[in-house]
């Protein structure tokens, strides 16, 4: 256990020093001086409040549905929707804060926030019933279903939640009741991160100290195992899917009563796609996910900061983050074949 | 069990090529940009020269003051060297670097939900003033500008304004308005087409102005217009135009950037006039394009930045049009024979009254 824990640091450390070395060369390619690009890179993070504000804004939303997907790799369901079920928990949240005008300001955040959650969740849970029934793959579910949420998305902000006022596909700004507060101005970091903390928490309680919890771990450990056991294999996904939805659903909600105000296309950031990524390099594990989000939005209000000041091209995080996507696949495959090998 | 080790070591061997390949890639990516930045420079060379000549005019009215380095900031929607709309602007950040000794910086293809993140990235870092290119700016200006009131927030095309977020607008229709005279009085058959990228305002607004001027001309022709939703798909564009000269429109006119550049084809392909859009298009299509309704952004950026440095902005929504040197209509080049007199007449008289005041293009921002 111990030598596990060694070695992982060791690749860990093997993956950080390529990257390094990678956008060093980079870096040099485009023409900059990669010292005071790393400068940048600090700065960026660090030089001032508004900048260190960012990585938490930027956070809240990847530790929502890192988290979220999380959850259903526990179960060994493969949630690649994150991104369509944000784009779901946007949209109707959006609709639910602009036209309940009936309610007060705060209950209709938390209505829309509500809403958020259960479309998330039932987008996700569309793929896990149609695994559940039918067998067919959640991935390419999951991934069609992204197409579908992002375009509903799209074909709303230029119909029934148009700002009748502009011209620019996007809703009308939301009331200032409606949307969390911004307490640490002028950065525009909001309260919704204190909501993605109690998540976390959440679901590390769920998730280690419930029976459901472990019910969940036992189906993604080993499905056969689990229903010999008397242990609902179906129910289990559905169950995962659906809270892996729901909190993607919550992040799109979060993203547009905290940052944004109002609905735009592209407004996840891609984070959906990341979350993936930062639940792999978590290893599903729900510290480990707010630990690599706070990481993963360091990382990009940095590379971005780099970008702004210095006209380097931001595509090399783009592509940075891609080779830790590979590195990290490939040391699975290693891994797999190592672990054959003693094995035999 | 040997033998595993074997294969495990041509994985890893395999692996370690597929990243260094990986990182060749990417190399490879960068240089290309590189390369395409510097192609860019020089396909934007001419362009630059004429802003300098410009700018060399403007010296005597507006020259900052030495005593301060202003840092300037520009955000874009799209790449700084799409030959189009966002390369127009770039060249007026390089002009206020050269001619000012501005300290600058860009961000280019900011998505709409990262544009307040870079403005208040820029107004953090104490950058004076932060400029951003195109109406979609405009809210987040009003955002950000809040918060950080010691900065001046631009926005062209802008319908905004508060204490420190000025909207700089260029009176794009008044080109449209001379092209749709010159469509007009070039059609054989009374049929003109004209082709859009977004319903914008500032985009309608020069398809509208088209129209009007086309009627001036002559009260009964048939404009036809369209949008292709596009301002980069050339394919679009060319489609639409097609489309046009398939029912009998004989002078195609545009104002979708890229996007537009595919009509101009289609014009030429079928042998018919067409107008340009943005910069002088003659050169895509000597014998087609019959002049163009140039955009002189870099200027109106001078003349912004100039405002900040002398100490005169404030918050507005400013109009620059052909009277301030903001919108021009480009020379007829090898087709001013092809044009008549008296139509050429027409049009330069009607320039003259644009820029005396004594005629004023209806701006008119509806899809009709």
């Amino acid at each position: 256990m111990k030598e596990n824990r060694r070695d992982r640091l060791i690749e860990n450390a093997c993956i950080a020093a390529i990257t390094l070395v990678t956008a060093t060369v980079l870096v040099i390619l485009s023409g900059a001086s990669p010292v005071e690009a790393c400068q940048m890179f600090f700065k960026g993070i660090f030089g001032n409040l508004n900048g260190f504000g960012e990585v938490f804004v930027k956070a809240t939303p990847l530790i929502l549905t890192g988290l979220g997907c999380s959850v259903a790799f526990r179960t060994g369901f493969f949630n690649i929707g994150a991104e369509g079920q944000f784009y779901m928990g946007a949209l109707t949240s959006t609709w639910v804060a602009l036209n309940l005008t009936g309610v007060p300001g705060p209950l209709r955040m938390v209505l829309a926030i509500l809403t958020g959650f259960v479309t998330g969740g039932l987008w996700a849970l569309i793929a896990a019933m149609m695994k559940a029934r039918f067998d067919i793959s959640e991935i390419i579910v999951t991934i069609m279903l992204n197409y579908i949420g992002i375009n509903l998305l799209g074909i709303a902000v230029r119909t029934f939640l148009m700002d009748p006022a502009g011209s620019i596909p996007q809703s009308a700004k939301l009331d200032a009741s409606v949307t969390l507060v911004r307490f640490l101005k002028p950065t525009r970091i909001h309260t919704g991160i204190f909501l993605a903390v109690a998540a976390v928490v959440f679901v590390w309680f769920l998730m280690e100290k419930t029976t459901a919890g472990y019910e969940i771990r036992a189906v993604g450990f080993n499905q056969r195992g689990a229903a010999c056991n008397g242990i609902s294999v179906v129910k289990n996904i559905i169950l995962s899917a659906a809270l892996s939805g729901g909190l993607a659903g919550i992040a799109g909600a979060v993203e547009v009563l905290g940052v944004q105000k109002k609905l735009l296309e592209g407004i996840s950031g891609g984070c959906g796609y990341t979350a993936i990524l930062i639940s792999l390099l978590a290893v599903n594990r729900p510290f480990g996910v707010l630990v690599t989000a706070i990481l993963f939005a360091a990382l990009s209000v940095g590379a971005n900061s780099m970008q702004r000041q210095m006209g380097i091209p931001a595509a090399i995080v783009d592509f940075l983050i891609g080779m830790i996507v590979l590195l990290i696949l490939g040391r699975e495959l290693f891994r797999r074949k190592a672990g054959r090998r003693e094995g035999k | 069990m040997k033998n595993m080790k074997k294969v495990s070591a041509v994985i890893l061997a395999a692996s370690m090529a597929m990243i260094s390949l990986a990182g060749c890639g990417g190399s490879g990516a960068a240089e290309t940009t590189a390369a395409a930045t510097e192609a860019a420079k020089t396909e934007a060379a001419p362009a630059g020269d004429k802003a300098g000549e410009t700018a060399a005019e403007e010296k005597t009215e507006a020259k900052a003051p030495a005593d301060k380095t202003y840092r300037v900031a520009l955000c874009l929607s799209g790449a700084a060297n799409d030959m189009g709309w966002c390369q127009v602007a770039y060249e007026g950040l390089k002009l206020l670097e050269s001619e000012y000794g501005c300290e600058t910086a860009y961000t280019e293809n900011l998505t709409p939900d990262d544009i307040e993140a870079a403005f208040a990235d820029y107004a953090a870092n104490g950058y004076d003033v932060v400029i951003g290119h195109g109406y979609e700016f405009g809210d987040p200006a009003m955002e950000v500008g809040d918060q950080f009131p010691d900065t001046k927030f631009i926005v062209t095309e802008g319908e905004v304004s508060s204490d420190n977020v000025a909207s700089y607008v260029s009176k794009c229709e008044e080109g449209g308005y001379i092209m749709g005279m010159l469509a007009a009085s070039m059609s054989q058959s009374g049929k003109i087409g004209y082709v859009g990228p977004v319903q914008g305002a500032s985009l309608v607004k020069i398809m509208n102005g088209f129209e009007d001027g086309a009627k001036e001309v002559n009260p009964d022709i048939e404009v036809q217009t369209a949008w292709t939703g596009s301002f980069t798909d050339t394919a679009l564009g060319k489609e639409a135009a097609q489309a046009m000269i398939n029912n009998g429109v004989d002078v195609i006119g545009h104002c979708a950037n890229e996007a537009g550049t595919g009509c101009i084809n289609a014009a030429k392909e079928a042998g018919i006039y067409a107008t340009g859009d943005s910069y002088d298009q003659n050169d895509l299509a000597p014998e087609t394009v019959l002049s163009s309704s140039v955009y002189h952004i870099p200027h109106v950026i001078e003349l912004a930045f100039a405002s900040v440095a002398d100490g005169s902005f404030a918050g507005g929504i400013y109009q620059f049009g052909m009277k301030e040197d903001a919108v021009s209509v480009a020379p007829y080049h090898g087709l001013e024979e092809k044009i008549p007199a008296e139509v050429r007449d027409m049009l330069d008289k009607k320039i003259a009254d644009i820029k005396s005041g004594a005629f004023e293009v209806p701006c008119d921002t509806q899809v009709r």
